[in-house]
């Protein structure tokens, strides 16, 4: 188990319990507060596919968006099951990619690019898919 | 009284678990390194947001029919019918718009501030294939009610996304040519979404937290 104690001195220590399991706790009331509100206020999402509804379309979670927009940009089922294989292979990879002794993400300029580019493009691909 | 009906149950416990050393070790007397920032929480947030689904999707599992003709129905059973089975429902439904947030917040604190550097490796693959899966049972989530949305959701990822399992030849293909899906693709996806992945995020799930106390948090730069 980690020893967080070694080469510390007890001024650059605290509790676990009360500090760090309040933390949790506080947080997790603010978490439950935040899904209670969301299930007073979030529209309703369940319709029956009928004709009635039928120029209705509920909208799938946020999260999901860029996927479904990028499924209809690519034809080939195949091709695309692969490239979100690939896709996130190389996310779960990312520490055996990086190398580099240095930390910080905005001391490494290829890295930096390569994650703001990604985030870019996720999200441009769900707010296109959002306003459709 | 009070004190000593306490001090002999503790008593009574101590005696047959031995939990005393265990408790301080891990909690009473365990010190952590200070200044740790609230965005550190996020993980154990995303941690509360999974037993809150497992919690309310037990209770689901009673009132849900797995079938293309009846799964519509029970949903609506569930909200209308069954007490409380509403608020239970509805928290289902919505606890993972924000559960995925906690993990987006937590992910790219770790990416941004590069804690996944060596020794930590490990805890990045683990946490990262938990994000996939969580983004895949959200899928299979939305398939499940059987309304406009998850039409929606088989008919135009499922074509073309095609989870690479047996899900999307039987619910897909049944999608479009009868209309509507079979109870076969219904209960593919059911059995994803209630055993198959939540099993693989528990066990995931145990190897991040275990590589965890190995190897302890990251140091604040």
């Amino acid at each position: 188990m980690a020893d967080y104690s070694k080469g510390r001195s007890e001024e650059e220590l605290e509790p676990f319990f009360p500090n760090e399991i309040l933390r949790h706790t506080l947080l997790t009331f603010f978490f439950i507060s935040a899904v209670m509100l969301g299930v007073l206020f979030f529209p309703e999402s369940f319709q029956k596919s009928t004709d009635e509804f039928a120029s209705f379309q509920t909208k799938p979670p946020w999260f999901l968006l860029p996927f479904f927009h990028f499924s209809s940009l690519i034809n080939n089922k195949v091709w695309y099951i692969v490239i979100l294989t690939i896709y996130a292979i190389m996310f779960i990879a990312v520490p055996f990619f990086d190398r580099n002794t240095e930390r910080r993400l905005w001391k490494k300029p290829v890295l930096l690019s390569i994650v703001i580019i990604n985030l870019l493009m996720i999200f441009a691909l769900g707010i296109i898919k959002y306003f459709q | 009284m009070w004190r000593s009906l306490n001090n002999k149950t503790m008593g009574w416990f101590e005696e047959r678990f031995q939990l005393k050393e265990i408790i301080e070790k891990n909690l009473t007397k365990k010190k952590i390194p200070r200044g740790i920032s609230w965005f550190r929480c996020m993980g154990g947030i995303a941690l509360i947001a999974f037993l809150l689904q497992i919690g309310t999707g037990i209770f689901l599992v009673f009132y849900y029919v797995p079938s293309a003709s009846d799964a519509f129905n029970s949903v609506q059973y569930i909200r209308h019918a069954v007490s409380y089975g509403w608020l239970i429902q509805k928290v289902h439904a919505v606890t993972p718009y924000f559960m995925v947030v906690a993990l987006l917040v937590h992910m790219l604190r770790i990416l941004f501030k590069g804690l996944y550097q060596k020794p930590r490796e490990l805890h990045w693959v683990s946490g990262a294939s938990l994000l996939v899966l969580t983004l895949i049972i959200c899928y299979t989530g939305t398939c499940l009610p059987a309304n406009n949305l998850s039409y929606w959701g088989v008919s135009s990822v499922g074509s073309e996304v095609g989870m690479p399992t047996m899900v999307t030849d039987h619910a897909v293909g049944d999608y479009q040519n009868k209309g509507s899906i079979s109870s076969h693709g219904f209960m593919s996806l059911y059995a994803l979404h209630v055993i198959c992945i939540p099993l693989m995020m528990c066990i995931i799930m145990g190897f991040h937290f275990l590589m965890i106390r190995r190897t302890g948090v990251s140091e604040p730069l």
